[in-house]
């Protein structure tokens, strides 16, 4: 008992320096001015969730795209890639091109170019950092 | 056991951390601080700087946009998704970094903010103009208020009263800050009220934005957790960069919307007639319906609004979009339906229709926004004039014009600072309950004076005045040189004499001279003919008489003073005289 009580006690140490460290060292977040259009630039996350949107397509796995939508936006466009999964990988090997032309914390939009036609596909995400798709 | 101890030590480290970032950290940055900034920048621009400025503000001088006077109040420091996780502290702030301010501190904190910012005006929803958009999913974690997003800003129904900074609040505020004597107080209350103006712009920002007035849940804040219950992301609302505001803010607002809001006479009319516009003529990226390429609902699961319809747009199938063309002029991309896999499919908003929406909605959220707080400000006129044509005496009102938003008289308490011929004099009078009677040295007859008022950056003149009194009024700083008498005791002839007086010309035409504390007073009679005069009187044991000139500045004159006095010397009544060159300077 004593052996656990021991332990309780470094836990609690433990968790009180980080609360020290984290609210008494660090002065209070100021509000900044307002920052200007940022240059866009791709983060991991977005990254690894492109290669996964990416090998989706390439396998021509609709099911595995519709996974990675939105639930709400579903029915709106994997029909249409239902019965177009033969033009799946030509889109898995555009995105491998693709360029990020819109970024917010919760919003991407990306521009691919196939056959010299240009189209967009955009992801989302909704607070909790897992990116979907939510159009294509 | 000494790695156990370690281990509960990282334990303890790590448990703390990941409780201190799930719930506190995040950070967040919104347009809405950058559109505050232009309608700042815009209202200056249009209703004070600009030579056909309306009659409220002909007399007014307002820096919003690089004000230099700091008031404290409370600023949000520390942002945070509910009450108890964000925080806020005492800041320095100018009006118009207030007002940028409340751009902000109106999202904080942002899971209330995130469902309370929405106001259908068609309420499509059974007529509730509040958020139920996907209800069934967030109601679950967090309680519907059951509030839109005009009454929580305004504060002007009871739901809204829980709001700390709104419309009501504000000006209420602002009349304490007007009210009060105490400088310090002043202060902060002009802090709170100003805040409050910054954080009903958002509101008008967010009346100007499609997804706020559609019933459309979106996205909620970056790291929160159970975010995806509020849906997926707008993309006009995530695309609408801080650069957008100064970017389109120079367009021109659509006309028939200017005009309503130019002549508008509450801040409700204002942005209901907004959000109205906004509602009719563009779709957030889930409330899209019509005829395109197939009869299109809404991918949000709600009723289809009757306005905008994909029917009643230009489709241009060489870049698949739909336009619009707007009473401004600007033809507008509402949305595309390109696909390559079917080549024409379910219509979407991207980052080109948004940039081409925002230049139509951005004019018009600043045309808005200028008019907020052209009805915020009250109605003012600071009226100085000449209390008598003799004395230096000055009546000074601040008159309150009431007006929809403040229905109540106004009574100004605080300082009033004088302009006399152009610059600003140090000496100042404290007004009490809007009227001021007395008299604010060193002016002088002729001189040219203008009073200001001013709380903040905001300063009201009055008009231009010439001071009429008579010249002689006022404090001189006298020398006197004795030249000659026959009074054996007088001092010997150059002997000079100092002294500071009062001069004042009673409405009797006595003129009265006095020590500067009002001691040694006497009353003697007074000629004036232009800027020759006479001071004169005369009793049974002594006369008195002095003749002079006053210089046309009217800062000095001149005059040779003689004095006769009888005085016994032993059982004899002796008659004597002094007589003085005398000059007087201001």
């Amino acid at each position: 008992m004593t052996k656990y009580q021991t332990l309780i006690k470094y836990f609690l140490g433990g968790f009180l320096a980080a609360f020290l460290m984290l609210n008494l060292t660090q002065c209070p977040e100021e509000t900044t001015k307002p920052k200007d259009e940022k240059p866009l630039e791709e983060t991991t996350e977005l990254t690894t969730f492109s290669n996964e949107v990416i090998t989706a397509f390439e396998t021509s796995d609709a099911d595995q795209v519709s996974n990675m939508m939105y639930e709400e936006h579903r029915e709106f466009y994997i029909p249409d890639l239902q019965t177009n999964t033969d033009k799946m990988p030509a889109f898995a090997e555009a995105l491998k091109e693709r360029k990020l032309i819109g970024l917010n914390d919760l919003y991407a939009e990306y521009e691919i170019t196939i056959d010299g036609t240009t189209f967009t596909i955009a992801y989302g995400q909704s607070g909790d950092g897992v990116w979907k798709i939510m159009r294509f | 056991m000494k790695i156990k101890i370690i281990f509960a030590i990282i334990a303890g480290l790590l448990t703390y951390t990941i409780l201190h970032f799930a719930v506190m950290g995040y950070g967040n940055m919104k347009a809405h601080t950058s559109i505050n900034t232009e309608i700042n920048k815009k209202f200056e621009n249009k209703y004070i700087k600009a030579s056909s400025r309306p009659v409220k503000f002909k007399n007014y001088w307002i820096n919003f946009s690089d004000g230099h006077i700091l008031l404290e109040g409370m600023e949000v420091t520390n942002y945070g998704f509910f009450e108890s996780t964000y925080g806020e502290d005492l800041r320095d702030n100018t009006m118009g970094e207030w007002i940028v301010h409340g751009g902000l501190s109106a999202d904080e904190p942002e899971v209330p903010a995130s469902v309370r910012h929405f106001y259908d005006p068609k309420g499509l929803n059974g007529g509730k103009k509040y958020l139920t958009n996907r209800g069934t999913y967030w109601e679950g974690m967090y309680s519907n208020p059951g509030i839109d997003a005009i009454e929580w800003a305004l504060g002007d129904t009871p739901k809204g009263a829980d709001n700390d900074y709104t419309w009501v609040k504000g000006k209420q505020f602002f009349v304490l800050a007007i009210q009060e004597k105490d400088s310090t107080k002043k202060e902060e209350y002009l802090a709170k009220a100003f805040r409050c103006l910054g954080e009903v712009l958002h509101n008008t920002g967010d009346m100007g934005c499609p997804a706020h007035v559609r019933n459309d849940s979106h996205a909620a804040p970056a790291g929160l957790s159970w975010g995806l219950l509020f849906g997926s992301p707008d993309p006009y609302e995530e695309l609408l960069l801080d650069a957008f505001a100064g970017r389109y803010s120079g367009g021109s607002p659509d006309p028939g919307l200017d005009a309503y809001f130019a002549s508008a006479t509450t801040a409700r009319s204002i942005n209901e007639r907004l959000a109205k516009f906004t509602n009719e003529n563009f779709f957030s990226h889930e409330t899209i319906s019509g005829m395109g390429v197939k009869d299109i609902k809404p991918s949000n699961g709600e009723k289809a609004y009757d306005s905008p319809k994909l029917d009643n747009m230009t489709y241009d199938p060489l870049d698949f979009t739909f336009y619009k063309t707007f009473p401004s002029g600007r033809k507008v991309k509402m949305c595309k339906d390109h696909s390559y896999f079917n080549f024409r499919g379910y219509p979407y908003i991207d980052k080109e229709c948004t940039y081409s929406q925002a230049a139509e909605l951005t004019p018009n959220i600043i045309s808005a926004g200028i008019n907020i707080i052209r009805v915020f400000l009250p109605a003012f006129e600071l009226k100085l004039e000449n209390a008598d044509d003799l004395s230096d005496t000055l009546d000074i009102r601040v008159i309150h014009t009431t007006d929809s938003e403040y229905q109540d008289t106004i009574k100004y308490n605080g300082k009033i600072r004088l302009w006399i011929n152009g610059k600003l004099s140090d000496s100042m009078a404290i007004v009490e309950k809007g009227v001021y009677r007395g008299n604010i040295f060193p002016i002088k007859n002729g001189d040219k004076i203008k009073a200001e008022i001013s709380f903040g950056d905001i300063t009201i003149l009055s008009e231009e005045i010439k001071a009429t009194m008579d010249p002689l009024w006022g404090i001189w700083h006298i020398t006197e040189i004795l030249e000659d008498s026959d009074d054996p005791v007088a001092p010997e002839k150059g002997t000079e004499f100092n002294g500071t007086k009062f001069y004042k010309v009673r409405p009797d035409g006595k003129i009265e001279i006095s020590n500067l504390d009002g001691s040694s007073k006497q009353v003697l009679y007074y000629a004036r003919t232009s800027s020759t005069f006479r001071i004169y009187a005369e009793v049974a044991t002594q006369s008195y008489d002095q003749n002079g000139s006053i210089a046309s500045n009217q800062i000095t004159w001149t005059a040779s003073t003689e004095s006769s006095y009888q005085q016994t010397v032993g059982s004899e009544k002796v008659w004597y005289f002094r007589k003085y060159s005398s000059k007087g300077k201001r």
